[in-house]
């Protein structure tokens, strides 16, 4: 049986060589290194790799380790970020490199965390300018016509082409679940408040969640292992303890999950082949003794994806109102014209969106608690061409009400691009939903990757 | 506010980006304008509870 390169190691996998003394730290982060140099031509994922600080930080680590001192369950991890979180001494450009750029000299809350769980960080990822919709250069590893989604283009590529085994990301309307399932990755939105933003550039402040990719439904879990926790600093997070997540990580569980089934309003917008697909992963997991039953959402549905359009614009323009009086002319089309739109929008309005908003989550939490899981599309279908980054409406429910959903792998498409699914859970019931996530991953069984020809291929 | 419905709100909206960006780009932004009325049509006929109030950070368990 051929050998795992180092490169495609998962994290948890990656960490426990680490920690049993099999594998280095530096050996890890140099064969990451040189997987980047093989295949970033091809794809642009990263904005900036950082080659001398990872490999002082991984001798660093492996000089700890040598002494006996283990910082945590990411010893010697090499991880990527979206180019929106703060990085001591590293350049934040939020896609909008030449006018907003800064160089901050705090780490993010969640940067901080993933260094003393004992992470490496390798470099600053591609993001779609602030986060919204003008399309990064990054390219779909699985056909570089298509997109990698959005706006967690970096993170979500980076990491299904093996240059990295986990990345953060960030989700305000479906900036990591339609990468991820675009892109072949696992890609986690855990609850509104339950991971800190402080450091992390904004888009709309009560929509915005850090997102979390990798390769595997234990890898995201010792992410979030590592990145729970309340931030008195961060509004918006919750003061809640963390999630326990360690079985969750050691093993699937061999209790069939139950899941309420989704229809509509979005199975209508999904392509037929991605509606064959959740039919047949259905099936699978019925047949697989899972309890799979139709939900009918609240009227009110319809309603929150309008609230999320308004809240965002609303906030945006609030947000970058400085900037853009000194730059207008300098931000991308879309980003303008929802900056503009947000200074149209009248306060009684945003403050209705929010009401509603909240009202949803309160018609949702019943159909939530009931199951481990709801299953449906996380986006339309395979990723479309790079002239957009897909439609975020199938993810857009649940940022707004700020409940847990991951997207996971589960099929290819007649086109030969992957195909995700979204499992949404309760708010705060991370354990549950990650359960049901890593039980539904074992019976789908994806292991497909991008042919290793096509990453190799620059233009 | 307007009287519901999206050609009300397309209207108040246009003539608040005329006003804030002048004529020439708020006809640019028409289609974004035509979205965000249609959004705000529909959140303004949904009907709530009296008690409910705006979630900013929706952090309750």
């Amino acid at each position: 049986m051929p050998q795992t390169p180092l490169y495609a190691l998962g994290l948890v996998e990656a960490a426990e060589r680490i920690r049993a003394g099999r594998l280095t730290a530096t050996a890890l982060v140099e064969a990451h290194l040189q997987r980047i140099d093989a295949v970033e031509p091809a794809i642009q994922a990263w904005v900036a790799v950082d080659r001398a600080g990872a490999l002082e930080a991984a001798a660093q680590l492996d000089g700890e380790g040598a002494r006996g001192r283990w910082r945590g369950p990411l010893h010697g991890v090499p991880l990527g970020l979206k180019d929106i979180f703060h990085v001591a001494g590293l350049k934040t450009t939020a896609g909008a490199a030449g006018f907003a750029d800064v160089v901050p000299a705090a780490d993010a809350a969640s940067v901080a965390r993933l260094r003393a769980a004992g992470a490496v960080i390798l470099g600053k990822l591609h993001t779609t300018e602030f986060a919204f919709l003008d399309p990064a250069p990054t390219r779909n590893p699985w056909h570089r016509d298509r997109t990698p989604g959005g706006s967690s283009s970096g993170s979500a590529a980076a990491v299904a082409a093996r240059m990295v085994p986990g990345a953060l990301g960030s989700q305000t309307v479906g900036s990591t679940l339609r990468p991820a399932a675009f892109c072949g990755a696992v890609g986690l939105k855990p609850t509104y408040g339950r991971v800190s933003r402080r450091g992390v550039i904004a888009l709309a402040w009560s929509l915005d969640h850090v997102g979390l990719f990798a390769r595997s439904v234990a890898d995201v879990a010792r992410l979030l292992s590592v990145l729970a926790g309340h931030d008195p600093a961060d509004s918006g997070s919750a003061p809640v303890p963390p999630p326990d997540l360690e079985a969750v990580i050691t093993a699937a569980p061999a209790r069939p999950p139950r899941f309420g089934l989704v229809g509509e309003p979005f199975l209508g917008r999904a392509n037929p082949e991605m509606r064959a697909q959740l039919s047949a992963a259905a099936q699978m997991v019925a047949d697989k003794g899972a309890t799979v039953e139709p939900v009918v959402l609240p009227p009110i549905v319809p309603a929150v994806l309008s609230a999320v359009q308004v809240v965002l614009r609303a906030e945006a323009a609030a947000y970058h109102a400085d900037l853009y009086r000194a730059h207008a002319e300098e931000f991308r089309p879309k980003i303008r014209a929802a900056l503009e739109a947000g200074w149209c929008i009248p306060a009684p309005l945003y403050l209705r969106a929010q009401r509603v908003r909240r009202q949803a989550r309160r018609e949702l939490a019943p159909l939530l608690a009931r199951y481990d899981a709801l299953l449906m599309p996380p986006a339309a279908g395979s990723a479309p061409d790079r002239g957009s980054t897909g439609d975020p409406s199938f993810n857009a429910l649940w940022s707004a009400v700020g409940a847990p959903a991951i997207s996971i792998p589960a099929s290819l498409a007649p086109d030969g691009l992957p195909l995700g699914l979204q499992l949404v859970g309760a708010p705060f019931a991370e354990a549950r939903l990650l359960a049901a996530a890593r039980w539904v991953e074992a019976v789908v069984g994806f292991s497909a990757a991008p042919l290793e020809a096509d990453l190799r291929r620059a233009e | 506010m307007p009287d519901p419905g999206p050609e009300s709100y397309h209207a108040a909206v246009l003539a608040e980006a005329r006003r804030r960006f002048g004529a020439a780009r708020a006809e640019a932004l028409d289609p974004e304008l035509t979205a965000l009325a249609a959004d705000l049509a529909r959140i303004a006929e949904t009907p709530l509870p009296d008690d409910g109030e705006p979630g900013f950070f929706l952090l309750e368990e």
